[in-house]
């Protein structure tokens, strides 16, 4: 880590040292200590199903937020492949304005091993990216499910993205990340059928306890929409608000991420293959060296 | 050294066609690296942005439109420029004989044409980073005249 050269805005030397944190060679010690003074960035993250346009829509934001001269970091992940560890990270393609900015810096993230839309090392990598000034992070994860709520441990803001015909009314009736999300968004309202997705969703969530977050329709393909989530990002950056979820979350991802650092996770992991070890043992032996 | 090399497929210029690029996207993938692909219609500068953003240890160039004297010196004069010397550089799609020394001599380090297997590319990718795990000169702007073939 060279912390003159990151200091100074190197690009270069950004991108190295995210090198070093994916392989674990910088913890958030580290960079808590080399930056007493830690800003906070706002910290967005758009998640939703494979398909239903995270990435048309990012790139909306993304220009949106270069319009305004603002300091950005987008972290687009993609998943790791599980036969061979390589990955086809291909954000960029839908993403026209990644590369074409001096205020935008762009990374790319694979998976690495990990089950979880969004690979563990990523809350150190948004803490160096505070640290260096960027005003907004926007973490693009992997096309996610129900059940993948570990991104509202990293990211102050959640977006939701759903499209029409994805499922039918008892979908939006089931739990998870819907709860958690700040503003839903049913993307490719030029369909038939969005609006009556729209109703759905706002069904669905008008029947628990909790505020209904805004539901807005957009379309990443005619470009309508996008003047109204613009609208309401900058008024719920503004607003104070504390997920009850939250902490519990960032827990129990903190906790995984000292499973898979653990030095002899690979170890275990063997041992595991060849029946020598039983999962409570396994769990016993690395329990004492956390 | 990190096994898994991260490896940018770009398309510079105006060429329309990336059905090759894909192609060798997802063979690269497959041997276990991560493979960012850039899209179409690139310029120069926006791929060393590319470059310098995501940490690249190759960088493949894909040209099928006849720009490839012009576009890929340009790329690594600016990859140089910017000081990403040791960024290895390689080019496929319809690059003719005749051209290929002048490139090599720019530093490119192979020249993939059609018909091309993934396995050779990926002694390509493995004898590249073999030179660069033994410190020699292997990167676009590093004094060599090594080139695969």
């Amino acid at each position: 880590m060279d912390l003159i050269k990151l200091k100074k805005g190197d690009r270069r030397s950004l991108s190295r040292t995210i090198s070093m944190v994916e392989k674990g060679e910088i913890t958030s010690t580290m960079i808590k200590e080399s930056f007493p003074e830690i800003k906070s960035a706002e910290i967005w993250a758009i998640t939703g199903s494979p398909g239903v346009g995270k990435s048309c829509i990012s790139e909306q934001i993304i220009s949106n937020w270069l319009g305004n001269e603002q300091k950005i970091a987008v972290l687009a992940v993609d998943p790791s492949s599980p036969l061979s560890g390589g990955a086809l990270l291909g954000d960029r393609i839908r993403i026209n304005n990644s590369d074409n900015s001096e205020n935008l810096f762009f990374r790319s993230l694979a998976t690495r091993g990990q089950s979880g839309a969004i690979p563990s090392n990523i809350g150190v990598i948004v803490n160096l990216l505070s640290a260096l000034n960027f005003e907004k992070i926007l973490i693009e994860t992997v096309g996610a499910g129900q059940a993948e709520v570990r991104v509202a441990a990293i990211a102050q803001y959640l977006i939701l993205v759903e499209a029409p015909d994805s499922g039918d009314m008892l979908q939006a009736e089931k739990a998870g990340l819907m709860e958690l999300a700040d503003l839903l968004l049913v993307n490719k309202s030029d369909l038939e059928r969005a609006e009556e997705k729209a109703e759905q969703l706002n069904l669905a969530l008008e029947l628990s306890n909790n505020q209904v977050p805004p539901i807005l329709m957009v379309s990443a393909k005619q470009k309508t929409g996008f003047e109204d989530l613009f609208f309401e990002m900058e008024k719920i950056s503004k607003s104070e608000k504390v997920h009850v979820m939250k902490s519990r979350i960032s827990l129990s991802f903190a906790w995984e991420n000292l499973l898979w650092n653990h030095k002899d996770i690979s170890t275990v992991l063997e041992k595991l293959e060849l029946g020598e070890l039983t999962i409570d043992e396994a769990i016993t032996y690395l329990k004492k060296e956390i | 050294m990190d096994e898994r090399l991260r490896i940018i497929i770009a398309k510079p210029g105006l060429d329309g066609h990336d059905r090759g690029a894909k192609v060798v996207a997802r063979a690269l993938r497959d041997a276990g690296h991560e493979v960012i692909y850039t899209g179409l219609r690139r310029t120069p500068e926006e791929i060393v942005r590319t470059v310098i953003d995501e940490d690249a240890d190759f960088l493949g160039l894909s040209s099928l439109s006849g720009a490839h004297n012009f576009l890929i010196p340009k790329i690594v004069e600016l990859l140089i420029e910017s000081g990403c010397t040791d960024v290895i550089v390689f080019a496929g799609g319809i690059i003719p004989e005749q051209d290929r020394p002048n490139l090599f001599s720019k530093g490119v380090r192979a020249i993939f044409g059609p018909g091309t297997s993934s396995a050779q590319m990926s002694d390509f990718i493995d004898s590249a980073a073999k030179r660069r795990l033994e410190s020699l000169p292997v990167g676009c702007g590093e004094d060599s005249d090594w080139y695969w073939n």
